[in-house]
């Protein structure tokens, strides 16, 4: 077990998290929640509120915003996102028994217009090209991503073949 | 929360805003950095354009860092990652008596000639003299300063790869006697490849140092058929026999030496799983020899005799998701008949042909019904999820084992179309009504 990550990339702008909501309730039946240091609809934070958090904390750890859902564990993102950002993880602890939560969110980044790039090292300031010659297609017909289904819709054998 | 912590972050976060944002908010984040008293490293982030981008104030960024008394490792920072390279290498002479190693540090960035002959008349050391040789003009003024000392193969591989005087250094290089090795990359990297061949294969390679042609990693493919054919004159091991396949040289024949070896599933495993251009026949050797579940599966996966792998599969003990995933890449008879014992689903009433024939006829008459992307979405189904819907029994088998395995055990001969994209299905649907 470990942390297991997963890369994306919106070249139009990050999404909003009402459309994350509403897709990943589409691909699985179920609500997710999103917390961060502050609640808005928005995956990257505003550097005001940031900062003010930053002092609020006098040196405690602030975590990463996350995504919730059911019992899974939580889902991170890679770390706190400026405007403008591009690029994240989604990052989560590696238990098994959570896969299915964490490729649901992949699946739903994808289809709110993410791309992955699984083999290749996001460097900070690389040109949109660079990039876009890594991207993977997205392919929702394929094994991986049509075996996630709505909770309800998937018999226990399914449930547990994530597991295994 | 020590105020230098404060300060640190304050920095780190309007950088981050200097680096990513454009017009006015850029503008107000240089403005507020400024009043945090940058130091020389603070600076160095506007200036340099290594790792970041490169910002409008990289100018004033300049003027500012000069009126910080920066260090002369400061200014050679500057000079081997900024825009104002020039500028820094201006300041950095006019400002600091600069060693040797302080010389070559620029040289290797600026590939200055001049400084180079400063360095030159400084009696260098020859590490420097390579420099001169690789990054400036003055190769052959370093290569015959090197030559009057008494360098070592290293330093004569420089020569031979950088300046006129290769063939001094050559006859130099034979008198010392090179390895193997400065051989190996002088046919690689230099223009006396073939010279250098001739006298390689004179000091009798092993099979190693000639399987380093056959893999060439360096890709430039100097001398690699040579090698290769070489090396089938010798006697080889199985790892080298298996490698010349993976590599595509003179595969025929290597293969036909490795069966004589009679190797065992292990020693074939890697010949399967790349996909080489031997696969096939390597499956079919580890199918005769009793070979575990790991090379079934990598047969079953990689080769085409997955038919043969799926057989002997079922003979041992498989988890419910292993037959499901087993049934996807073999729909033969067998292993349909244990997969429908496990769930208990009689396939004897299932005529697979009528009903493709009924999916084929909906579809093609309405091919909105066709969603490839979901088993099953309102009134929308992938092939398999219509097979299931058509089909009230497969739909109980459905509820407790899932979408795949009752779908499968409908149509096991069209398995490949469930995951397949919207043009495919159409196309062998209509082929299928022709």
């Amino acid at each position: 077990m470990g942390i297991f990550a997963h890369q994306f990339y919106f070249k139009q702008g990050l999404p909003k998290v009402a459309d994350i909501k509403k897709a990943f309730h589409h691909i699985t039946g179920l609500d997710v929640q999103f917390y961060s240091i502050v609640h808005i609809n928005e995956l990257m934070t505003d550097e005001k509120d940031l900062l003010y958090h930053i002092r609020e904390s006098r040196g405690n750890v602030i975590h990463a915003p996350y995504f919730s859902c059911l019992n899974f564990n939580h889902v991170y993102l890679g770390k706190y996102m400026h405007p403008g950002d591009k690029a994240f993880y989604l990052e989560y602890g590696g238990r098994k028994s959570n896969k299915y939560f964490y490729h649901a969110m992949i699946k739903t980044m994808l289809e709110v217009g993410g791309a992955t790039y699984t083999n290749h090292i996001h460097l900070e300031n690389e040109t949109d090209e660079c990039i876009e010659q890594f991207l993977e297609p997205y392919r929702p017909h394929t094994p991986f991503w049509m075996r996630i289904r709505t909770w309800d819709e998937m018999s226990d054998f399914e449930k547990e073949r994530f597991n295994q | 929360m020590s105020k230098n912590n404060i300060t640190d972050r304050l920095k780190n976060f309007l950088f981050e805003i200097l680096l990513k944002e454009e017009g006015e908010i850029q503008a107000e984040a240089w403005t507020h950095l400024k009043m945090l008293d940058l130091d020389c490293d603070d600076l160095s982030r506007v200036i340099n354009e290594i790792p970041f981008v490169k910002t409008p104030y990289v100018d004033e960024g300049w003027e500012l860092f000069k009126t910080k008394n920066p260090t002369k490792q400061d200014v050679i920072d500057i000079v081997k990652c900024s825009t104002k390279r020039r500028e820094a290498e201006t300041f950095l002479l006019e400002h600091f008596e600069l060693e040797n190693e302080d010389l070559v540090e620029v040289i290797k960035v600026t590939e200055n000639d001049e400084l180079a002959w400063q360095l030159l008349r400084r009696n260098p050391a020859n590490e420097e003299l390579e420099a001169i040789m690789r990054y400036t003009n003055l190769k052959d003024e370093a290569a015959e300063e090197l030559l009057k000392r008494s360098p070592d193969n290293d330093e004569l591989y420089e020569i031979i790869e950088n300046s006129s005087l290769k063939l001094e250094a050559w006859e130099r290089l034979l008198q010392q006697g090179p390895t193997n090795e400065d051989l190996e990359r002088i046919v690689k990297f230099t223009d006396l490849e073939d010279l250098a061949w001739d006298y390689f294969l004179q000091q009798h390679p092993t099979n190693e140092e000639l399987m380093d042609f056959v893999n060439d990693y360096s890709e430039t493919g100097r001398k690699r058929k040579e090698a290769a054919q070489l090396l089938l004159e010798r006697e080889l091991g199985m790892e080298e026999l298996v490698n010349l396949i993976r590599e595509d040289q003179f595969a025929d024949e290597a293969w036909e030496r490795l069966k004589k070896k009679s190797p065992a599933c292990d020693d074939l495993f890697y010949l399967i799983w790349r996909r080489t251009v031997k696969t096939d026949e390597a499956a079919e050797w580890c199918l005769k020899l009793n070979p575990d579940k790991k090379t079934l599966w990598n047969i079953l996966e990689y080769s085409d005799k997955k038919d043969e792998a799926a057989l002997q599969l079922i003979q041992m003990p498989l988890e419910l998701y292993e037959l499901a995933d087993l049934v996807l890449k073999s729909g033969s008879e067998p292993v349909l008949n244990v997969l429908s014992e496990r769930v208990q689903f009689d396939r004897s009433k299932v005529n697979e042909a009528e009903l493709i024939r009924k999916i084929a006829e909906k579809i093609l008459n309405h091919p909105e019904l066709l969603n490839v992307n979901h088993w099953h979405a309102g009134d929308t189904h992938c092939l398999g999820g219509w097979a299931i819907t058509l089909h009230e029994q497969a739909q109980e088998t459905e509820k407790q084992f899932g979408s795949e395995i009752a779908a499968s055990l409908l149509l096991p001969h069209y398995t490949h179309l469930f995951f397949a994209d919207r043009e495919t299905v159409l196309s062998e649907l209509k082929e299928i009504m022709e």
